[in-house]
This record gives structure tokens, sequence and C-alpha cells, in this order.
């Protein structure tokens, strides 16, 4: 049972009478970007909130390198090392967009010394901001306010921001959604990158042709269950997924 | 000029405003020396509101409670067993705190207006038990409370209060400042913006909202301390619902965003409040409530901001038309 970053077991989470997740168990070592893909009511951004810990299962365990977090509060969970994006972008409208990525608890600092926790601006903080930015593509945009920034900007500076967690795994909730064809293809490349940087990635996304180009595992979430799972060409030909989700032809209709 | 720099000028020019306001004050019409030191009072027990108000966007109506809390324990620990009244205030101020952190850590689980509710809640209880305990002279209040002790100077008078308390103003404005330039700013402000974000960030959003309530109730009691020792008499009235919405506007009006806007608020409210009473004579301060109304609602809907807000909107689109223009004359010189 050891060795594993995430492991979920027999998640099940019911609102009322709706049964959004029916006993979900997942199993993934460090590394690599997983696709989880499924039409809408499928459970995926459920799975999102409740492995970040908006959303409490209402059965199952969660565990992070062998932690339990299935019950901690959302601020404890991203301490552990998970973070996440949103779906609707939630960035601080009103800080610059370096103060942006100098809000998140970074997981490596000491909380012990008074200046890793009140985090009083020391040039090598700043330091680490701007790299960060820089790495996202947001380089000299620093002093801009978040809320002036282009939407397209927007969503990478939310994934700086959660990348300033120094996560160990990050949660990305339809990242190219509004974006244009071009924008998505450079963020595209953006994530690929991630993994090479000790963080693997799950990946909520519409675009199926994207998640299978840059994917090295698809999960296919069906009626709140695990309808397929395994490598992006075992998923495009898998018949249950094509009958179910994929359509006959291979196509995605959303 | 740096930001530090600015930073620096902005509070020396506000020291020499604030502190100059007695000249000012004695030579114009409406405007005594009471009537500044009502307004620096104000100013010290509104400005916690910028913090838990205008940063973490959490609605307290239980400021006059805590301003309470502090005119109490002044007054009681000074006239019944002859404390020191610089202790007696830090004794309040601790025991507003203390009760603040309590609360907050019951209202700051919850998420919804849970802290609107209880601060509401807290103040009319707090007033009621004013008026009912032998220790706080029930409904008749307590007199007789005997004024601070300065560097060997008695506060007795209207301008030794003010100079005091304005430079207690001053100092609370600059210490606000700074820390509202740290992290605890970031974080408060992230949280205003997105609390979902910022507790995904690893930030305990219950303890950062407990920490600025702390705050605003510390400050507010150091106010209705200083509120005793001047007034040398104190009463339940003064933690009522009103006295706490009073606060809300004063903070509102001049700013929630800005640690200028409460002493501008205080400023403002005060005035248009002298000038009701000076012009609406022998209506027994009924006006004065559509006055503040009639305030907040402009506020509202002209200046989101409140006037520190569109004091900056006008400087920065003074300063644009500057700069277009030189840019132009530069351009027209070139070619």
């Amino acid at each position: 049972m050891t060795g594993a970053l995430l492991e979920i077991d027999d998640l099940t989470v019911r609102f009322g009478g709706v049964t959004a997740l029916a006993g979900v168990s997942l199993r993934h070592t460090a590394g690599g970007v997983v696709g989880l893909i499924g039409a809408n009511g499928a459970g995926k951004s459920t799975l999102i909130n409740v492995l970040s810990g908006v959303l409490h299962g209402t059965a199952g365990t969660i565990r992070l390198d062998g932690q339990d977090i299935s019950r901690l509060p959302t601020y404890r969970i991203a301490r552990a090392g998970v973070a996440r994006t949103y779906q609707n972008l939630e960035i601080f409208g009103s800080l610059s967009v370096l103060d942006n990525v100098l809000v998140p608890y970074r997981r490596t600092d000491d909380t012990r010394r008074l200046r890793d926790r009140f985090g009083i601006r020391s040039a090598d903080r700043r330091a680490r901001g701007e790299a960060i930015l820089a790495e996202v593509g947001l380089g000299g945009q620093s002093h801009r306010y978040a809320a002036e920034l282009p939407y397209g900007l927007q969503r990478r500076l939310e994934i700086g921001r959660a990348l300033a967690t120094a996560p160990r795994l990050l949660l990305l909730d339809e990242p190219l959604a509004g974006l244009t064809l071009g924008e998505s293809a450079d963020l595209l490349d953006l994530l690929a990158r991630l993994p090479g940087r000790g963080v693997t990635v799950l990946l909520v996304e519409h675009d199926v042709p994207s998640v299978l180009r840059i994917s090295d595992r698809v999960i296919v979430l069906h009626h709140g269950t695990v309808l397929a799972d395994g490598a992006p060409e075992h998923i495009v030909t898998d018949p249950a997924v094509r009958a179910a989700y994929l359509g006959s032809d291979g196509s995605h209709d959303d | 000029m740096t930001p530090g720099m600015k930073r620096c000028a902005a509070h020396g020019v506000f020291a020499a405003v604030v502190l100059s306001a007695p000249a000012l004050f004695t030579r114009m019409p409406f405007y005594t020396l009471s009537t500044a030191v009502l307004m620096v009072m104000l100013a010290i027990g509104a400005l916690g509101l910028v913090p838990l108000t205008g940063l973490a966007r959490q609605v307290s109506l239980g400021q006059a409670a805590f301003y309470g809390i502090g005119g109490y324990t002044s007054a009681v620990l000074s006239t019944r067993y002859g404390i020191d009244g610089w202790t007696a205030m830090a004794c309040g101020a601790v025991l507003a705190g203390a009760l603040a952190w309590l609360l907050g850590l019951a209202i700051f689980r919850a998420q919804g207006h849970y802290l609107t509710l209880a601060t509401l809640a807290l103040g009319i209880a707090l007033s009621a038990l004013a008026g009912q305990l032998p220790v706080t002279g029930r409904n008749a209040g307590v007199a007789g409370i005997p004024p601070l002790e300065a560097f060997g100077i008695r506060l007795d008078g209207d301008l030794s209060v003010f100079y005091a308390f304005a430079g207690m103003l001053v100092l609370c404005v600059l210490a606000v400042d700074c820390l509202l330039r740290s992290g605890f700013g970031r974080a408060l402000t992230a949280a205003g913006d997105s609390p979902l974000a910022t507790a995904g960030s690893g930030v305990d959003i219950a303890r950062l909202r407990r920490a600025a309530f702390v705050l605003a109730a510390v400050l507010a009691s150091i106010a209705g301390s200083g509120y005793a020792y001047w007034y040398r008499y104190i009463d339940p009235g003064i933690m009522g619902l009103l006295s706490s919405v009073e606060l809300l506007i004063i903070v509102t009006v001049g700013g929630t965003r800005s640690v200028w806007g409460p002493a501008l608020g205080a400023f403002t409210v005060i005035s248009l409040s002298q000038l009701s009473k000076q012009y609406l004579p022998g209506t027994g301060g009924t006006y004065e409530l559509t006055i503040y109304g009639a305030a907040l609602i402009l506020t509202l809907l002209l200046l989101p901001d409140g006037l520190v807000g569109a004091f900056a909107a006008a400087g920065r689109t003074v300063r644009h038309t500057v700069e277009r223009r030189r840019t132009a004359a530069t351009a027209r010189a070139l070619s």
C-alpha cells in the first residue's frame, strides 16, 4: 500500500438523492499527467472538489502519500501538497500579479520561522515569485493588478499561484476553457512541462483530443464510476468508452 | 520618489493635518475643540474596520460593544479600584481582544453572515448587561472618571486630550498601515477577493479573520477608553446599535480600503452632523439619522471606495492628463 502519491478508496459523494461519485477507487504513483474526462455530470468536478477539500465525501478515503486527507479542511489539504485551479476563475483581482503568487503558503517553508509564517517580504521570496511568474509566461507583468490582465493570462496566473504552494499534486479544472486556439496550444506546452518539475498533474478538460495528447494516463468517468482507465491509445479504442462517451467514430461531441 | 518614500510623506502630511486641527477648528464656525476630540476617538474606533470590513469583507455591527468594553473597563477600574488610567486602558484592550478571539473561534468556523448577526447580538447583550449590573452603575452609568495623566500633565482639557489621542491616531494609522503591507494584509485582501482560492492556497481563513476581528476590537476598545477619560462619564447608550452603525458609516464614507479612510470619514460625518444641528435646530437630533443615512447612500452610489478612493482617482486623472500633455508637447517639438 505504499509508494502511491494518491490513493482513492471507494469514494462516494451524495448530494441529497443524487449520487455524484459512486465508489470510485484510484491509485496513482507520482509523476506524469493524468487526464480525467467524462460527459457533463460524470463527476469530474466533484472529484476535484473532494480532492481539494472544498467538498467532503460521504464515504471512502483519500490518501496523499499515505496521509489520510479525506476529512481535512481545504487549507490543510493545500499545505499537504494538493493545489488547484478553478473552472470559473478565482484570482485575487485587487492584488498585484506578484502578490497573487505570494499569498500561497509554501509547503516546503518552515512554519516555525516568523518570516516564513508571516511572509515578511524578503528579497528571496519576491525572487521566487518572479521566477514562478516567468515560468508560467507572466514575466514583466508583476506590478499590474491581476484584475487588469486579459483572460488568457489570468488562467496562467491561477496556475502560477497553484505552483507557488510547491504542490505534489496539481488539480486543473478546465484550464483551456475560453482560450483561443493559440492560447490553448501554448498552455498545453506549459502543462506538459510540469511533470518535469516534480508535480503530478490531474487534468479535467472538455477538449478530449488535447487531453489524449498530453496525458500519460486517462481516466474516464461515467455516472460517477470509473468506466475506463489506461494509456491514451487504449482509451480511444476502448469499446465501452466509444459507446458511452466518445461516440462511435471516436470524435468528441459535447 | 520610491513608493516607500511616498508612504512616509503621506504619513507626515496626515500627522501635520491632524495635529493642526485645533488651530483651524478654533477659528472656524460650527467647529469646536470637543468636535475635534470626538472625531479623533471615532477615527481610532473605526480604524480596525479597514482590515476587517474593507479588506476581508466581514461586516461587524458590534464595534460599539468593544468601544463600550474599553470605556467601562477604564471607568470601573479607575473609579472603583483606583487603577492608573493607561493600565486600565490596556486591561480594556486585552479584555476586548480576548472576547473577540473567543467569539471568533465560534463564528469563523462557519460560512455566512454570522459575524454580523453575532456582533449585533453582542452589542445588544452588553448594553443590556451594563444597564443591569451594579458594578457598571446600572442605567445611570459611571460618573466621576478621573482624567488620564501623561508625563506629569493631567489630560483634563479638550486640547491636551486632543493632542494625546491625535498622536495615538497617527501612530495607530502607521501601525495598521505597516501591518497591511505585510503578508497579513495581502492574505486579508486575497480572502476578500476569493475565500475559496485563499483557503486553496493553504491559508487558514478562520484564523486570518479572527486576527482582523481581534485587531478591530482592540482599536475600538482603546477609543472607548479614551472617550471615557475625556468625557469623564459613561452610560450604556454608547454601546447601542446606532454607535456601531455610526462607525461603519464613518469608514464607508471615508474609504474602507485605506488607512486614511476612517479619519477622513470621521471628519466628514461629524461635520455633517454638526451642520445639521446648526441649521436644523430644535429637532433633537432626529435629522442627524437622516443625514447619516443620506451620506451613506450617496457614498455607496457615487464613491464606492469612499472619499479617499475618490481623491486617489482624481489624482490619477490629473497625473495622466499632465503626462499626456507633456507627451504631446514633446511630440510636437520633435516633429
